[in-house]
């Protein structure tokens, strides 16, 4: 697993700042002299004139950056900041990086980063050291904390060894719940920490069909699944995030199949949580991944139009007839509440006939309160 | 700043002409011209005068100053397709191994005029000095600048769409129109969509871009077909006008209603209920809001 991660890098950069961290030490020790190599504080390497070309994203992906990180690791989710067009669930994000080895058609990076390389800060220390010092003051709210928002949350996990700090942290914590999110299976260097129940492993998760169209170098869905059934074993809840679901000929027979195989296989885990939502991205984005992934990608084939968010979407008839096939099967097989993630809330209406605060079952995850 | 002095002048019949990228405004028969090293920089159709007009053919030359200063100043705006020609023709007369400094001539020379030089976009102006020259002063006319032109990023060769380049002159539409029709276009020829398919009699933009949006979204387009035929067969008020319509991601019907009084009101408003009643109670109908 390592192994596979090391050979999917080309070079390292460490900051002289980051050369005492413990992630420091263990990059050294993995990887060979030869891809290393140190940099200062004015190095040319995260200075990009502009947006990133199709071409140096991608090479992003190859070239890895330690480096402290100067500014706030705690922020909310960005669906609340625009209330107004979205019905966003109340969720914290806990940036420990940027970029992601991984390489899906739809990601929203593509439009996002600026920097031509995957950076993994080092100062997890003062990462917890702020989440310490916010407990002192919220400590008694149901908070939720996520760290999947501009990396994957485990896929460069066995480098980083960051979810080990983390759950111990997490789990002198009575009401605060965290969640990594991935497309990766990497969970055995994390299965063996005493948790209090409270961190949840998720998977965002798509038929084995989008997954070899549109997601790449992703786990194929039995690695995600079998992930899933270790981290069930160990205790750990975990959660299932069907999002972006992508229309293709067979998305009602795919997503189906899919719905029916989580609903066998984890009747009786402590599944936390379903979100589902649909494709979704920035109009600028549709450039780079034409580039990146050509026109015959469910993706950019997409018949997508400018939703009232500003971002490329579904037909609204459309979103609303697959989330409620998504919906009608779950009640159909499973006993799990579902939410809709980044939805405006005519989507909601037309899907549930209500908004999340007024469906009993998911109006803990709605009830925003402002730290 | 660009002081002359009596070292500065040479003749044109001693100046090249490697430069030329073809401005689109003409320089002046009335302003001197300029030259750098012995490259001339604007006036590049000036005829060479006979020799007892010498004083008409001296061409000024520029002393310490690099060679983007001097364009920018002799040409303050170039589009994306002038600038992109003038890049070629610099890297071609001072290339590298010679001058190792044209890079940094192409990258100042982009900024002075406001475009980033993104390894990318020089790609792309590589392939639009490729393109027909017409075509390049139609983008020079409209003034598509590089994100206008973002989708032909995507093709290797732009050959692929030459066979199309011609109704794009004869209908010669606007600036946005045109930069949809291109990134219609593309994305067509790039989902595999053949010559054939694509080729239509149209004689007006707009049936143009419907044509190509028809071809791009046919699911929806089916859909809204679908729905604009059915919204037809309902009975809505007298005077009154119905019809599809798509707004972005939401499509639905847009009514005009007339009325002059409160009577016709009333009638109107009966006539909608009853239209929502036969909505609610025909499947068929209903589905207009439920797509598969
Ligand atoms: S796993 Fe997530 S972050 Fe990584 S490429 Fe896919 S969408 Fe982007």
């Amino acid at each position: 697993m390592v192994e596979k991660l090391i050979s999917s890098i080309d070079s390292v950069y460490i900051h002289q700042q980051a050369k005492d961290a413990a992630v420091t030490s263990r990059i050294l020790s993995l990887f060979p002299s030869s891809k290393i190599q140190w940099v200062e504080e004015d190095s040319s390497l995260t200075h990009h004139e502009g947006s990133l070309s199709a071409h140096t994203y991608s090479q992003s992906k190859r070239k890895l950056y330690i480096t402290p990180f100067k500014g706030q690791f705690f922020k909310r989710c960005p669906g609340a900041s625009q209330r107004k067009a979205l019905t966003c669930c109340n969720y914290h994000v806990l940036n420990l990086g940027l970029q992601c080895n991984m390489n899906c058609s739809y990601c929203y990076l593509q439009s996002y980063l600026k920097t031509p390389v995957m950076t993994i800060y080092s100062n997890i220390d003062d990462a917890i050291k702020e989440l310490q010092d916010m407990s002192l003051d919220h400590g008694q709210k149901n908070l939720r904390v996520g760290t999947g928002e501009v990396i994957d949350s485990l896929s460069l996990d066995p480098l980083t060894l960051y979810s080990r700090p983390l759950i111990d942290f997490f789990s002198r914590q009575k009401h605060w719940s965290l969640e990594f999110k991935t497309k990766s299976c990497h969970v055995d260097q994390f299965l063996d920490c005493d948790h209090r129940g409270n961190v949840i492993v998720s998977w965002s998760i798509n038929p084995q069909e989008v997954i070899e169209h549109e997601e790449h170098g992703t786990a194929s869905l039995e690695e995600r699944l079998n992930a899933a059934e270790k981290s069930v074993r160990k205790g750990f809840p975990i959660a299932f995030h069907l999002d972006p679901m992508i229309y293709h000929e067979n998305w009602k027979t795919n997503y189906e199949k899919l719905i029916q195989t989580l609903s066998l296989r984890f009747r009786n885990a402590n599944v936390q949580g379903i979100s589902v939502g649909t494709l979704r991205f920035q109009p600028e984005q549709r450039h780079i991944m034409r580039e990146r992934f050509g026109m015959q990608s469910w993706v950019t084939q997409a018949e997508v139009f400018p939703s009232e968010s500003g971002k490329l979407r579904y037909d609204s008839h459309l979103r609303t007839t697959m989330f409620k096939f998504a919906i009608d099967k779950f009640k159909e097989h499973s006993p799990w509440p579902v939410s809709i993630c980044m939805e405006t809330p005519e989507t909601w209406i037309a899907t549930y006939e209500k908004y999340p605060t007024q469906i009993q079952e998911l109006k803990p995850l709605f009830q925003p309160y402002r730290l | 700043m660009y002081g002359i002095d009596m070292h500065n002048f040479k003749t044109l019949i001693s100046c090249q002409r490697n430069l030329d990228f073809h401005p689109e405004v003409p320089w002046s028969d009335l302003l001197p011209l300029y030259c750098f090293e012995d490259e001339l920089l604007c006036g590049f159709h000036a005829k060479d005068k006979t020799h007892h007009e010498t004083h008409e053919a001296t061409v000024i030359e520029f002393k310490n100053h690099n060679l983007p200063q001097c364009l920018k100043v002799l040409h303050p705006y170039l589009s994306f397709p002038e600038i992109s020609r003038l890049t070629e023709r610099i890297s071609l007369r001072f290339p590298n191994h010679t001058h190792p400094e044209s890079k940094e001539w192409v990258q100042q020379l982009w900024r002075l005029y406001g475009y980033q030089p993104r390894e990318d976009l020089l790609i792309l102006a590589t392939k639009i000095t490729a393109l027909p020259f017409a075509v390049q002063q139609w983008l020079t006319q409209k003034k598509l600048a590089p994100q206008d032109l973002a989708p032909l990023r995507a093709v290797n060769d732009l050959n692929i769409l030459n066979d199309y380049w011609e109704i794009l002159l004869s209908l010669n539409p606007s600036k946005s129109e045109g930069t949809k029709g291109i990134e219609l276009l593309v994305e067509l020829i790039l989902m595999g969509h053949s010559k054939e398919t694509l080729n239509t009699h149209t004689t007006t933009t707009q049936s143009w871009l419907s044509f190509l949006q028809s071809l791009r979204y046919p699911l929806s387009t089916q859909q809204d077909l679908h729905a604009e035929s059915k919204i037809r067969t309902l009975h809505w008020p007298a005077k009154s006008e119905a019809r599809w319509v798509r707004r972005g991601d939401r499509s639905g019907v847009e009514l005009k209603l007339f009325f002059s009084n409160p009577e016709e009101l009333k009638i109107n408003l009966v006539r909608l209920e009853k239209i929502s009643r036969d909505v609610d109670g025909n499947n068929t109908l209903a589905e207009l809001w439920s797509k598969n």
